[in-house]
């Protein structure tokens, strides 16, 4: 039998992008066994005092209402510390969060991770 | 030349038959008597032959024809015999000696000669030959060593020195006289008796050619003899020798013994012998050597050619032989091959909702062609049992039991509903007066209605669980013992045989390596059936054959059995042990059927969502509580509806509580289906809801694409 574990399930890489803005790349899928590996990078963002993060979810083909929770969460707990969250959504991840949030939750709907960095200079304004 | 072990080769291969005289001893209790008597006769003719009839002008004996038939019949008789040919032939040179006058001394001691002379000679040669055979080149140079000339030297000096001691001739002329032409008649009396025994130069001397040569030879000798005085034998003697490469070792001793005999006719005859400077007697020597030594060339040519030829039609029916052999045994193989194949399903039943496929593969040596087989039966209830089964050992027994007790349980299968008892009632077929078997079988019951397979195996490896994506599972309860005739109540399991997921069944050759465990082989099968998951039941055999059944390992026969299940259905049926991480594993097969149903992609994907939270749902309690039941899942695919049920088996200890936002899976579900029912009993949760497969005016439409 397979081993199994959340970490062949969800592949979590952080890159920093400058002093004070992170990249979170994420691939593979997101549920109840996975998504707290994406709370705790929120977690640890917000404990660093990052300004911005931009969540690479491109190579993300799945996840359900737990990944999106922590999504929710992790933008709640970063907003209030006065930072910033670019998410840059797979096609299921869309259909995900628009399911569940007819207006959209994350401002801009991004492609890529270079227009989320565009964004981040002020060309796009977060909400 | 040919070396030793060619010789030795034909040696063993030639037969062996004629080259003992066995008459004697086949003549029972006067088999003694009877020799005795023969040799005595035989001696005293001879003798009496070579005193009168071919004396050279009172000379001398041309050859002495006795010491030829002694020894002949020495090396012709077993050493237990030899007493009664010496004895023999020394009362008859006694009594024949006392009769022509000598004294009782002289008669003795030339009689001592006559013995010792072929006892030394049949030693010589039965010790460094074993059977003797003058057609073997090494056996004739012994002949001429031990019996031309060692025994005649010594039967010589025996006699020629009783002669002298008792007032004699001169010792050297009579050793000279006794030696040549007892040589002479062992030469040409010994041989011409000994090829006879031969039992291999069958060339015959009686061809028109053989008799022209040896006629042609005497009328040419009388004829050299009657017109000139010269002793010029050798002429005729180049023919015998020409003779012994064309005619054999027969026409050679023959031939010179008839010559032989006409000259000593003509020289004992003859009114005025042999003039010229030579003095008779030297001349009569000249001519004894010739006589001898191209007698012996003759037969060392004849022997020379003999061998030559035997080599040659030895090699070639070596060669004709292994090629024989080979063909014989290829085509033993063939028929044992044929006959278990027709002891095997001609064609394997075929039903909608069921893919099967089979392959089989006879052990390469035909001794290892065994009784493996399988089966497929379809059953009165439409259920189809499955039948793989090895009987132990191999050769046409095993295969005429495996043809029995495939037929019995295919009788014994129509009506049994369940594989323990089928199995039991094969124990009693096996210990009644038609079953000789030891037999391992693995017996499944597969219905793709309720999507389960009930099975059980006696002695037999398990079977295989394999899922399109490569999950594996072994069917590895419900064992008991093979069968051997011991009736015993038997144990079955069963399984869930999911739509997609296919069975192998196969017999131990497909595992069974040499110098191996059999788990290192199991493993091997599950992980190579883990990368073929997604195959045809036909392409997996294949590329498990391929894999596993080298030439190398065909010592056993294998054969193989896959079934997938459900692929023309459109239900898809799964249970899954609730638990957050079998969540990834409900997702894979999901994807998988909606790829092989190809269904829209974007269904798939909601279908997916949909699933995934209802059944993140029961987990999650699971997960919670840490006592888990199953999760089983059930799409139905009708008129363009997916009708999705989730249920599980889980026991509720808290409510929805443990979700993170109380109702954000249901809302996602509602999101992307119709008709949610969400049930929740004691016994566990039933959720279902329906999927369109075509987007209508009255599904909700996906914000997604209205959005800016």
């Amino acid at each position: 039998m397979k081993n199994e574990t959340s970490e062949d399930l969800l592949t979590v890489e952080i890159e920093p992008l400058g002093d004070d803005v992170v990249v979170v790349r994420l691939s593979g899928e997101i549920d109840i066994s996975s998504a707290h590996l994406l709370s705790s990078q929120f977690t640890s963002m917000v404990a660093q005092g990052k300004s911005a993060v931009i969540v690479d979810a491109t190579k993300v083909i799945f996840m359900d209402s737990t990944g999106l929770h922590a999504l929710v969460e992790g933008k709640r707990a970063l907003h209030e510390n006065g930072a910033r969250i670019f998410l840059v959504p797979s096609k299921q991840v869309r259909r995900v969060l628009e399911l569940v949030f007819p207006d959209p939750l994350f401002a801009a709907r991004l492609d890529s991770v270079e227009e989320a960095v565009a964004a981040l200079d002020g060309a796009i304004v977060d909400e | 030349m040919l070396d030793m072990t060619d010789t030795h080769t034909s040696e063993q291969t030639a037969p062996r038959a004629g080259a003992t005289w066995t008459w004697p001893e086949r003549l029972g209790r006067w088999g003694p008597v009877t020799l005795l008597f023969v040799v005595v006769v035989a001696y005293s003719v001879g003798s009496w032959l070579a005193l009168r009839l071919i004396e050279a002008s009172g000379l001398q004996s041309v050859f002495f024809i006795p010491s030829g038939i002694t020894v002949a019949f020495l090396l012709r008789l077993p050493r237990r015999s030899w007493w009664l040919v010496l004895a023999g032939a020394g009362i008859a040179e006694f009594v024949m000696d006392v009769v022509g006058g000598y004294t009782t001394a002289q008669a003795f001691g030339f009689a001592a000669g006559n013995v010792v002379e072929p006892l030394l000679a049949a030693v010589i040669v039965t010790t460094a030959c074993g059977r003797f055979d003058l057609a073997r080149r090494r056996h004739f140079m012994w002949f001429t060593i031990g019996a031309v000339l060692i025994g005649p030297a010594a039967g010589a000096g025996i006699g020629a020195a009783t002669d002298r001691l008792l007032g004699g001739d001169d010792f050297l002329t009579t050793f000279g006289q006794w030696w040549l032409g007892d040589a002479l008649g062992v030469i040409l009396v010994g041989g011409a008796i000994l090829v006879w025994g031969s039992s291999r130069d069958r060339r015959s001397v009686f061809s028109w050619w053989g008799a022209l040569l040896m006629v042609g030879s005497i009328v040419l000798t009388v004829a050299i003899f009657g017109l000139t005085d010269l002793p010029l034998v050798f002429p005729v003697l180049v023919g015998v020798v020409v003779a012994g490469v064309v005619f054999g070792v027969r026409a050679v001793a023959v031939t010179a013994l008839a010559i032989a005999t006409t000259i000593a006719l003509v020289l004992a005859n003859s009114i005025e012998p042999l003039i010229m400077e030579l003095t008779q007697s030297s001349a009569l020597v000249l001519t004894k050597l010739q006589m001898g030594a191209f007698t012996l060339a003759g037969l060392l040519i004849a022997a020379e050619s003999h061998e030559r030829e035997l080599a040659t039609r030895q090699a070639a029916r070596s060669v004709v032989e292994t090629k024989t052999l080979e063909l014989e045994r290829q085509r033993v193989h063939d028929l044992a091959v044929r006959l278990q194949r027709g002891l095997l399903p001609d064609k394997l039943l075929s039903r909608p909702g069921m893919d099967i496929a089979a392959r089989y593969e006879s052990a390469s040596d035909v001794l290892e062609v065994g009784g493996d087989w399988y089966d497929a039966i379809e059953l009165r209830d439409g259920r189809v049992a499955l039948v793989v089964g090895d009987i132990v050992g191999h050769g046409i027994d095993a295969m005429i039991s495996m043809g029995r007790l495939r037929a019995a349980l295919s009788a014994l299968a129509i009506h049994n509903d369940h594989p323990a008892t089928l199995l039991t009632e094969l124990d009693e077929f096996v210990g009644g007066p038609d079953g000789t078997a030891y037999a391992t079988v693995f017996y499944a019951i597969v219905d793709t209605q309720e999507h389960t397979i009930t099975y059980a195996s006696a002695g037999h490896p398990p079977a295989l669980l394999v899922s399109p994506d490569g999950e594996t599972a072994w069917l590895d309860q419900g064992q008991a013992e093979p069968l051997y005739g011991q009736v015993s109540p038997r144990p079955q399991a069963s399984a869930a045989l999911q739509p997609g997921w296919s069975l192998v069944l196969y017999s131990d050759g497909l595992i069974e390596q040499r110098g191996e465990s059999l788990s290192v082989g199991l493993d091997r099968l599950e992980s190579l059936a883990s990368e073929l998951g997604d195959k045809s039941p036909g392409d997996m055999c294949d590329s498990l054959f391929e894999s596993l059944v080298t030439h190398a390992t065909r010592s056993d026969d294998t054969v193989l059995l896959v079934v997938r299940a459900g692929m023309d259905s459109e239900e898809y049926h799964q249970v899954f042990p609730a638990r957050p991480e079998q969540l990834r594993k409900i997702r894979s097969s999901l994807r998988s059927w909606v790829r092989d149903r190809r269904l829209p992609a974007a269904v798939g994907e909601d279908l997916l969502i949909a699933v995934g939270e209802a059944t993140a749902n029961s987990a999650r309690h699971a997960y919670k509580d840490a006592i888990g039941g199953d999760v089983t899942i059930r799409i139905t695919l009708t008129d363009g509806i997916l009708n999705v049920e989730v249920s599980d088996t889980g026991k509720w200890r808290e409510s929805v509580d443990a979700e993170a936002y109380p109702g954000l899976g249901t809302q996602i579900i509602e999101s992307v289906a119709e008709e949610l029912h969400v049930d929740r009993t004691r016994r566990g949760t039933h959720v279902s809801f329906r999927l369109r497969l075509h987007q209508s005016a009255e599904t909700p439409a996906a914000p997604s694409h209205s959005h800016p």
